[in-house]
């Protein structure tokens, strides 16, 4: 059994299943500062909530609100995911 | 340089843009600015400082110009400036140059910056940016009472050291707290009046690093005889024209050093004064989540959308034959009467009934109860945050076309009229999105074309023939939009937008922005429905038809396999398109006789479909397209009025070929 739990690798937001909790690490230039604005930095912990049909956006939580990211661009974002220690979906 | 009263999108870069109000009212009180983040209420808050209702929207960037108020506070008197909702000082909307020159350009004494007590973290930064500009600062913990319901709670007292600003609870739509917060930021902007001790940075709260760089910005530029500049040349003229502080300037110079900061310090900060209890999930958030999951949320998409065209169809419908019949009797009578006796020559008289009576009648039965109705819709679906919502589930379809999913709201308003739809792509956010919106919105059968398709179609070809030309009508729009967004330079933004939470709408917010939208409708409407009935009554009077139908004959009839007096209706439609069937069978018994009171007379079926399809598709009417010079200017209008146009004829030209009638 190992002592401490090796970080994940990194994947993309668009890879993530819907319900899991990651935490950002970076983001493609081409859509960084929008990205910013809304709050999506390095270090921020996002969660995936829903998935628009005909893959639309992708819905996630960003502290105290709901951000829709077009699916090219949660491609675009690097995230880590977080190990859960009980379901965070509200 | 200074620019005064100029449309703020025509304000050259570098330039400084003045609202004229604000030029001439500073002089006699001091000027505070409204700064937040899209959607933290700033508008409604607005309202409630001011006692009158903007145009506000539960949107981002709906707040385009730039708003001012006089407000009296007991004695005191100041001007308050609504900016643009904004995600930072060097944001910039489609058209408009960068925040920080809209900000500086009102040239504020105070800064109100609001931000949403429920979620600091994300609201903070911006209020950060704003106290670096050295302006004296007032934060509104506005939406305290959503935040509230979420068990969140804030230390104001504390986030007030933090910020070495004064920070007030509010809750802008019940208007807590708001005169209170506008009445510090006035007292602050008169003490900055008397003493403008516009200083650096009091207590920075940033790394030393990022402090470091922005001083020595500010002492490059500022040293004696120093042509250092801050790489902006808007930047050196605010500073030259003492609208900036050098090292308020550096900090936008600086921004891309200062934002992450500002971001961790806003964090920390929101951590220290930020109670947060257990509480049992608002409905409004489990609603929110609905409307976006794919189920229930496309199908309520569906029945929404329907609901709200059927709601304005059936009472506009009701209403327009409500106020026809009153007119009928109690305005038509003596106006023709009136007319007769007033206008000696009979050609005149007639055109001047055609104008004032059917052209008045025909704007009061579309404009108020269609139109009116339709920004009623249109406005609480707005406000209440169901729009940018549901919006999300379209997304995707509507990016096949260049369009943000949102467009679906005012592309199917096209099929009651294109005009408030044209204006209704306000609602979007950049020039190409609201021309390729137009351009399909143009291209989409209104009630009365779908009349006349129905009319044309149906008695003659049967039904099944009305229901072909739709669909193909429906199939050229989509494929005119795919070439549209191909050939149109530029791409759209890919979707990252923060959804509004769910609100319930203010009535009176909902009743003025309605009117609002509804005044620029009939300004640009009433006068041209008035001349356009008029145009059509003198040639129908004084039989400039004739030299006109040969004139189109090659078109009509070579092209397009029609007899040469359908041309004829096809053009003046241009005028009033529900008349289309009208004229035509008008000019037919002029030029046939009785006989050809039905239309099946003189022409085929495969005739009527081409007719149909084109008079369906053809080009805008006279009302739409001056509502497309006013949103776009006059090439953008020509542009789209001739895309269509052609589109029309190709149509026509290849559909006569096919149902061989040319």
């Amino acid at each position: 059994m190992p002592t401490a739990v090796p970080p994940s690798p990194a994947r993309s937001l668009a890879d993530l299943d819907r319900g899991e909790v990651a935490t950002v690490v970076g983001a493609g230039r081409e859509h960084r500062t929008r990205l910013a604005m809304q709050g999506i930095r390095p270090g921020v912990v996002v969660a995936v909530e829903q998935d628009a049909p005909f893959g639309g956006p992708r819905v996630v939580r960003v502290g105290a609100v709901r951000v829709a990211i077009a699916r090219g661009v949660a491609r675009s974002v690097l995230v880590q995911a977080v190990d859960r220690p009980h379901s965070v979906e509200p | 340089m200074t620019v005064v009263d100029a449309e703020l999108s025509r304000v050259p870069a570098g330039a400084i843009g003045v609202h004229r109000a604000v030029a001439e009212a500073a002089a006699a009180a001091p000027v505070v600015a409204l700064v937040g983040r899209p959607n933290v209420g700033k508008s409604t808050f607005f309202a409630r400082a001011s006692g009158r209702f903007a145009e506000t929207a539960n949107l981002p960037g709906t707040t385009v110009g730039v708003a001012t108020r006089r407000v009296r506070l007991g004695e005191r008197q100041a001007i308050l400036v609504d900016l643009p909702g904004t995600f930072g000082l060097a944001d910039r909307s489609d058209g408009l140059p960068p925040f920080w020159q809209l900000l500086v350009g009102a040239r504020p004494e105070a800064i109100l910056a609001i931000v949403d007590a429920g979620d600091l973290a994300r609201h903070l930064p911006l209020a950060l940016a704003c106290r670096d500009l050295g302006l004296p600062l007032v934060v509104a913990a506005n939406l305290a009472d959503e935040a509230e319901a979420h068990g969140i709670s804030v230390d104001t007292g504390r986030l007030s050291q933090l910020l070495a600003a004064p920070v007030v609870r509010t809750i802008g739509r019940r208007g807590t707290g708001v005169d209170a917060a506008v009445a510090a930021a006035v007292a602050l902007a008169e003490r900055q009046r008397v003493d403008p001790a516009r200083g650096p940075l009091s207590v920075p709260p940033y790394a030393g690093r990022a402090v470091r760089a922005v001083q020595a910005i500010a002492r490059v530029t500022s040293a004696a005889g120093s042509d250092g500049t801050f790489g902006d040349p808007a930047l050196d003229v605010a500073v030259r024209d003492h609208r900036l502080s050098a090292i308020g300037a550096a900090t936008i110079a600086a921004a891309e050093t200062l934002e992450p900061e500002r971001w961790s310090v806003a964090e920390r900060w929101a951590g220290q004064v930020t109670r947060q209890r257990t509480v049992a999930e608002p409905l409004a958030d489990r609603l929110a989540r609905l409307v976006t999951a794919p189920w229930p949320g496309v199908p309520l998409l569906a029945l929404v959308t329907i609901a709200s065209l059927v709601a304005t169809m059936v009472v506009g419908t009701a209403v327009a034959g409500f106020l026809g019949g009153v007119w009928g009797v109690v305005v038509s009578p003596p106006l023709t009467r009136l007319i007769d006796a007033v206008v000696p020559v009979p050609a005149l008289a007639e055109a001047t009934r055609w104008a004032l009576d059917s052209g008045l009648l025909a704007m009061l039965s579309v404009g108020i109860p269609f139109v009116l109705l339709f920004y009623v819709v249109l406005a609480v679906l707005e406000d209440s945050g169901y729009l940018a919502s549901a919006a999300v589930l379209s997304d995707r379809v509507c990016n096949a076309l260049g369009l943000p999913g949102r467009a679906t709201i005012p592309i199917l308003a096209a099929t009651g009229c294109n005009v408030p739809a044209v204006y209704g792509t306000r609602i979007l956010e950049t020039r190409r999105e609201r021309l390729l919106a137009s351009f399909l919105i143009v291209l989409t059968p209104c009630s009365a074309r779908s009349a006349v398709v129905i009319a044309a179609l149906a008695p003659i070809a049967g039904p099944a023939a009305a229901l072909a030309a739709f669909g193909v009508i429906a199939a050229l729009t989509v494929a005119a939009g795919l070439l549209a967004n191909a050939m149109l330079p530029g791409r759209q933004s890919p979707l990252i937008l923060e959804l509004p939470p769910l609100r319930r709408p203010i009535g009176r917010q909902v009743a003025a922005k309605a009117w609002f939208r509804f005044r620029s409708f009939v300004r640009t409407a009433a006068p041209i429905m008035l001349v356009g009935s008029f145009i059509l009554g003198l040639a129908s009077a004084s039989g400039a038809i004739g030299p006109l139908e040969d004139g189109l004959r090659p078109v009509t009839s070579g092209l397009l396999g029609l007899p040469a007096v359908a041309g004829v209706a096809l053009v003046l439609g241009f005028l009033r398109k529900e008349l289309a069937l009208q004229l035509l069978l008008v000019l037919a018994i002029a030029e046939v006789g009785p006989a050809a009171s039905d239309l099946s007379t003189f022409m085929t079926p495969g005739q009527l479909f081409v007719f149909a399809v084109v008079t369906g598709i053809s080009f805008p009417c006279v009302a739409t397209l001056a509502s497309l010079v006013d949103e776009f200017g006059p090439r953008a209008a020509a542009a789209v009025t001739l895309a269509v146009l052609g589109v029309a004829l190709l149509a026509g030209t290849a559909l006569a070929r096919i149902v061989g009638v040319a």
